[in-house]
């Protein structure tokens, strides 16, 4: 099955929110920040993720032409090609489904909380307030992109500032967008190249720093920075085994012989 | 060996000790139940702090045990065996404190053993956890060896024929989970600070807890010789530091050399807090004991013991900025451990002492210390020392 | 080993008890530790969603989404927690209303509402709901230095019942003036009067607008929902809005002027401030209405009488305005038995008489056809003949009404009206084009007008023509007692009759207050001015 992505077109979000509501409604999750305790919708200003909240409208006032413009960003898992979290995960508690949906699975989670430090994006958070907490972030609505669907947020999109479909066709629709109005957007897909490519896509006619995207990201995935030293590990190994051994031998051999050119006898150290 | 008495001395301090570690194992029976977010101050942009931290040095400090090891064990150098036992169950106790730190740590305790069934293989963090999983049970057997060796000596003998193999592989296996540390961080590279933040930091990570190895033994030599009146073999130390300094140069020499290579070098002079917590973090962990050791104030005990005290301060100050300095920026807000976090740290590293001074005091770690032809008499006239015993 | 002996049974502890020590700490911590709850296992959601959206995202559906609304909209809330994602709202904003889908994305800096609330009409779950202003209100109320004097619109007199079990369009005037009387409000006004003086300047103004060659078609501008309106879309058009307040912002500066003036003389009060200003609407715009910036005329007047009691910043015109939804919950609140209201409790005077005239503002048509009639005497100097009293072509629920009366002296006046902002659009553009064939515009941005308000009750859900024409019929059958007494010319005392500017507190106003109608104070407290929201939105059509 083909790598399903969402696009993102930052100019033609308006803000409702459904995105919101419909991964709390599919999701079963409440309202209430595990935090305060308080209610609040995940959309607005302040507006952020946490554990009971997949995904946010976060509102941002940008500058455009010397203008301020009210912008909004959906925010939710990248769903990264080549993610950091599953490869960081000493328990292999995260895997990619065959529609590129990075999945997080509970049972098998330790708890040590690498996936969280060392998400590009900050997505994965904690259930802080839980006896036994797990990780938690946007599964991409898994279970419904099995059956053919949409993930709940793109399904309720009233503008299709949010479109579902296989990656490869949303970004080269991306580029034919941004490449028709050269003057509205930024010259850029979010999510094309960054951290190796994410299956989340972005468009957006305001900077994607304005916007509070990291932008300082690498072009090559994460793991792959991690993989620059983890290829080692097999010569580290294998290396240094032979390195001691050699060395051990050498050196205890020098040892026996020169006992036994009749130095000072030593009785407690023969190995 | 029937009339052999198993001992511990009780002290004021002791006591006290205990004491935290009862409290702290009360307290760990409410972490468990109210969940991290009302024990600890981590939260979603911190989601690690103090206690990763303390685990990240005390791993590194606790390669004194495999340094120590290498320079006695694979090469040979005799006359430094004296320090051999001595930092491996330093290192041994050090890694237990880790567990045990990291069992109140990690949010599902529960799971530890999942890594073994559902391995994350490209996770530098399962590097971790198997290295020193592995080593530890390395360490258990060269321990087995150790206390074997009076109350077992028939089975000692054959432990011996297999003991030359458990200790090259105990000196490799290491290599794995130090250089790994350094690796974690490999998974931030648009987070951590540009000055750490590099593809040599493995390496890094790796050489510095090598040659901080001697440092902390020296330390526990002095700090034991103090203890039990003992003399100290000032020479044997010395020549330790010698060790230690030139590989410290080397560290020095990759580290600049990083910093020109990813052009960060003019960072470091931008004499910002984070620019100076890295000078100071160079300056302890090299220059300054570099510097000692070239001293005629490097021949003494003192100078020795300073060059220690630098370089065990500056690799806690290297693992501190990568874990927090390194991070603040993006991170950003503040995290300050709470009082739990602090005293349970505390109260761990207590269990830990108690149980270093349980064993030394009654196996024979000591044995070779200058001054005593065998562990035996060492062992009994040990106890004379527990009344001016400084814990 | 002696030693070791010796040492032991002084203070030494064995290892067995050592051990047994720390094994018991163990098994304490242990125990303690299982008895965590055991964590969320599928994470992968299996939660429910509306059948439209069990599809690919491409699939084109009907109904998707819901309204943009800005979490600090001055008029309405929504509660996510209700919220079903079912459309409802947006095919009311969209369909009736033609706000949402009516400008290009991205938008500039803000949400585009009008604040009409239909969102709030069609919301199945309540989810949508006006912004409450009763803690406020209740405040002021409880308040022993304030004087809470309030008036209750046209139409809340229809839907006030509605809210308490009654059949739809039930006459509840006289409970609701009892009503908010148990509830603690000093003085109980009839919006009807202001409805009358509306009239009276409005009227004036189209008149002299005819008369003088000025810009028609007139629009009207009681609606504040329809003038947010204009001003996003139709810049351009805002000359031809009336630049007569709506009813409740002549009543509000009128109450803290002449009114108070009264009060003080009384005794009641010793100065304007000491007035608080409640207004009972069909309507949530109002919310936003009475919170424009440029409504603190009362306290610019006393300025200029030379009195600081206020500044501009303190003392505004109306101070709170409850939707019939708010005043039904404070009744509920108070305990207050419906069945226990006066049916026949009557207004407080000074500004608290209207004219049927007034009363016909709550339906659609309704301020035409009250402005026709005094028109017709401000131009004629003569009472209207009867066919304007049942003016039906502009009756009824159509969404585009026209007619074309002959005005002795101007010729033929051709009048439209139009309720639900898609139509007023279709008007617009008309006249945009150019192509107005009317003189006089009146649009009400609710379907059916006020008592289909945003502000009524939700009776039906969403809002249903059968409830809408119970309530416009409950109104014209006011009127038509109205229509008898003005016809019988029996003016004073039961105030019924059908004509604003023969109420007799209009007259009087004008008599020892504001002068004459269009004159200088008039205009200070009764006109306005409009500005453009261009910026806002880049209109579509």
């Amino acid at each position: 099955m083909a790598i399903k992505g969402v696009l993102v077109d930052i100019t033609k979000c308006v803000g409702c929110g459904s995105c919101t509501v419909a991964c709390k409604m599919w999701n079963n999750q409440n309202y209430v920040n595990p935090e305060t305790k308080e209610t609040e919708n995940a959309h607005g200003f302040e507006a952020e993720l946490d554990s009971n909240t997949w995904t946010t409208v976060q509102y941002v006032k940008a500058q455009k032409d010397g203008k301020e413009v009210l912008r909004y960003v959906k925010r939710q898992c990248m769903h990264c090609q080549d993610p950091s979290c599953s490869s960081v995960c000493f328990a292999h508690a995260f895997h990619q489904t065959e529609e590129g949906a990075v999945q997080y699975d509970p049972e098998l989670c330790v708890g040590c909380r690498y996936c969280m430090i060392a998400c590009p994006f900050d997505i994965p958070k904690y259930e802080w307030e839980k006896a036994f907490p797990s990780v938690m972030k946007c599964q991409f609505c898994s279970s419904k992109l099995a059956q053919g669907e949409a993930p709940a947020c793109a399904s309720v999109c009233p503008t299709n500032a949010l479109v579902f479909g296989d990656r490869d066709a949303l970004l080269a629709k991306a580029h034919e967008i941004i490449a028709a109005e050269p003057d509205k957007y930024v010259q850029h897909v979010y999510g094309e190249n960054e951290v190796g490519g994410t299956n989340w896509l972005y468009i957006s006619d305001v900077p994607f720093g304005d916007l509070g995207f990291p932008t300082n990201l690498p072009q090559t995935s994460v793991p792959s920075n991690v993989h620059k030293f983890t290829r080692f590990t097999p010569a580290i190994f294998i290396g240094g085994a032979a390195l001691w051994s050699g060395v051990y031998l050498y050196s205890s051999r020098r040892h026996k012989v020169a006992e036994h050119e009749g130095k000072h006898e030593e009785e407690k150290h023969e190995e | 060996m029937a009339s052999k008495r198993w001992n511990f001395r009780i002290t004021k301090t002791r006591i006290v000790m205990l004491v935290i570690f009862l409290l702290t194992l009360l307290f760990m029976v409410w972490r468990y139940c109210v969940g991290l977010g009302a024990s600890t101050n981590l939260n979603d942009a911190y989601p690690w702090g103090l206690w990763i931290g303390a685990d990240m040095n005390v791993i590194a400090l606790a390669g004194a045990g495999f340094s120590m090891a290498i320079i006695t064990h694979v090469f040979h150098i005799h006359k430094y065996e004296p320090m051999a036992r001595r930092c491996l169950l330093i290192s041994f106790i050090g890694y237990v404190l880790v567990l045990l730190i990291l069992i109140v740590e990690i949010g599902r305790w529960d799971n530890f053993w999942r890594p073994f069934v559902s391995p994350g293989i490209h996770s530098p963090m399962f590097e971790v956890y198997m290295c020193i999983v592995a080593y530890m049970i390395l360490q258990a057997i060269e321990l087995v060896d150790v206390g074997t060796e009076k109350v077992a000596p028939n089975f000692n003998k054959k432990m011996q024929k297999i003991m030359p193999v458990i200790f090259v592989i105990a000196c490799v296996v290491p290599l794995g989970h130090q250089a790994s540390l350094g690796s974690l961080y490999l998974a931030m590279p648009a987070k951590l600070d540009g000055i750490w933040a590099s593809t040599a930091m493995p390496w890094l990570f790796l050489l510095s807890s090598f040659f901080v190895g001697p440092a902390v033994a020296i330390l526990e030599y002095l700090w034991s010789s103090k203890r039990y009146h003992m003399k100290t073999d000032i020479d044997m130390l010395r020549g330790l530091t010698r060790i230690s300094a030139c590989l410290m140069a080397v560290y020095l020499v990759i580290k600049i050399a990083d910093l020109v290579v990813r052009g960060q070098l003019g960072r470091i002079f931008e004499f910002s807090a984070v620019s100076n917590l890295f000078l100071l973090e160079i300056c302890l962990l090299t220059i300054v004991p570099i510097i000692i050791t070239l001293l005629p104030f490097g021949k003494t005990k003192g100078g020795v013991m300073v060059f220690s005290i630098s370089a065990v301060c500056g690799l806690i100050l290297t693992r501190v900025n990568v874990v927090f300095t390194g991070m603040h920026a993006h991170l950003g807000g503040g995290y300050f451990p709470t009082w739990f976090e602090i005293f349970s740290t505390v109260g761990l590293f207590c269990i830990c002492i108690l149980a270093y001074l349980y064993i030394t005091e009654n196996f024979p770690i000591f044995y070779g210390l200058p001054g005593d032809a065998d562990g035996e008499t060492e062992l009994e006239s040990a106890p004379s020392g527990f009344n001016q015993a400084i814990m | 080993m002696q030693k070791h002996d010796e040492l032991e049974n002084k203070k030494g502890m064995s290892r067995r008890r050592f051990l047994s020590v720390m094994a018991g700490a163990g098994i304490v911590g242990a125990a303690a530790t299982m008895s965590g709850c055991s964590p969320v296992s599928d994470p992968s959601g299996t939660g429910w969603l509306p059948n439209q959206y069990r599809n690919a995202s491409d699939l084109p559906a009907q109904v998707k989404g819901r309204v943009p609304l800005d979490p600090d909209n001055i008029s309405l809330i929504r509660n996510d927690e209700k919220c079903i994602l079912c459309g409802q709202c947006l095919e009311a904003c969209e369909k009736v209303q033609s706000i949402f889908g009516y400008y290009e994305l991205p938008v500039h800096d803000e949400f585009i509402c009008v604040h009409c609330g239909q969102c709030s009409l069609w919301c199945p779950t309540g989810a949508i709901k006006e912004r409450s202003e009763i803690e406020k209100v209740q405040a002021a109320i409880n308040n022993p230095d304030v004087t809470v004097v309030v008036h209750t619109a046209p139409a809340t007199r229809v839907g006030f019942g509605e809210e308490f079990g009654q059949e739809a369009g039930a006459w509840a005037e006289g409970q609701q003036v009892d009503a908010l009387r148990k509830l603690g409000f000093d003085y109980v006004l009839d919006t009807n009067w202001s409805a009358d003086l509306t009239i009276m300047e409005e009227g004036s103004e189209l008149v002299h607008r005819i008369t003088s060659g000025g810009v028609l078609p007139q629009f009207t501008s009681c609606c504040p929902g329809w003038v947010k309106f204009v001003e996003y879309y139709y810049p351009d058009l805002i000359p031809n809005l009336s630049s007569a307040k709506s009813p409740t912002m002549m009543h509000g500066p009128t109450i803290k002027t002449y009114m108070a003036q009264k009060l003080m003389d009384q005794g009641v009060i010793d100065n304007p401030t000491q007035i608080y200003n409640v207004a009972i609407m069909p309507c949530v715009a109002k919310k936003f209405e009475i919170a424009r910036e440029e409504f603190t005329d009362a306290a610019a007047y006393w300025q200029e009488q030379g009195k600081d009691w206020a500044t501009l910043e303190s003392m505004r015109d109306m101070d709170a305005v409850l939707s019939v939804r708010e005043l039904a919950d404070m009744v509920r609140g108070a305990g207050i038995k419906y069945e226990d209201l006066d049916p026949n409790a009557q207004y407080d005077p000074i500004e608290g008489i209207g004219s049927t005239a007034g009363l016909i503002f709550g339906n659609t048509g309704g301020v035409m056809e009250a402005a026709v009639r005094s028109a017709y005497y401000l131009i004629t100097g003569q009472q209207p003949p009867e066919a304007l009293y049942t003016l039906t072509p502009v009756r009824g629920l159509e969404g585009i009404k026209k007619a074309t009366l002959n005005i002795p002296g101007v010729g033929d006046v051709t009048v439209a009206v139009a309720s639900g902002l898609a139509n007023a659009r279709k008007l617009c553009e008309q006249v945009r084009a150019g192509k107005a064939d009317f003189q006089f515009m009146e649009i009400m941005s609710c379907p059916g007008g006020c008592i289909a308000g945003g502000g009524q009750p939700r009776t039906t859900v969403p809002p249903q023509d059968w409830v809408r024409q119970a309530r416009i019929d409950t109104i014209y059958n006011k009127d038509k007692v109205g229509v008898i007494n003005a016809a019988s010319d029996e003016q004073g005392k039961t105030m019924k009759l059908a004509l604003s500017h023969m109420n007799p507190e209009i007259t009087a106003i004008y008599d020892e207050f504001l002068g004459a109608p269009l004159s200088d104070l008039a205009h200070h407290l009764c006109h306005t001015e409009y500005y453009s929201r261009a910026d806002a939105l880049d209109p579509k059509n």
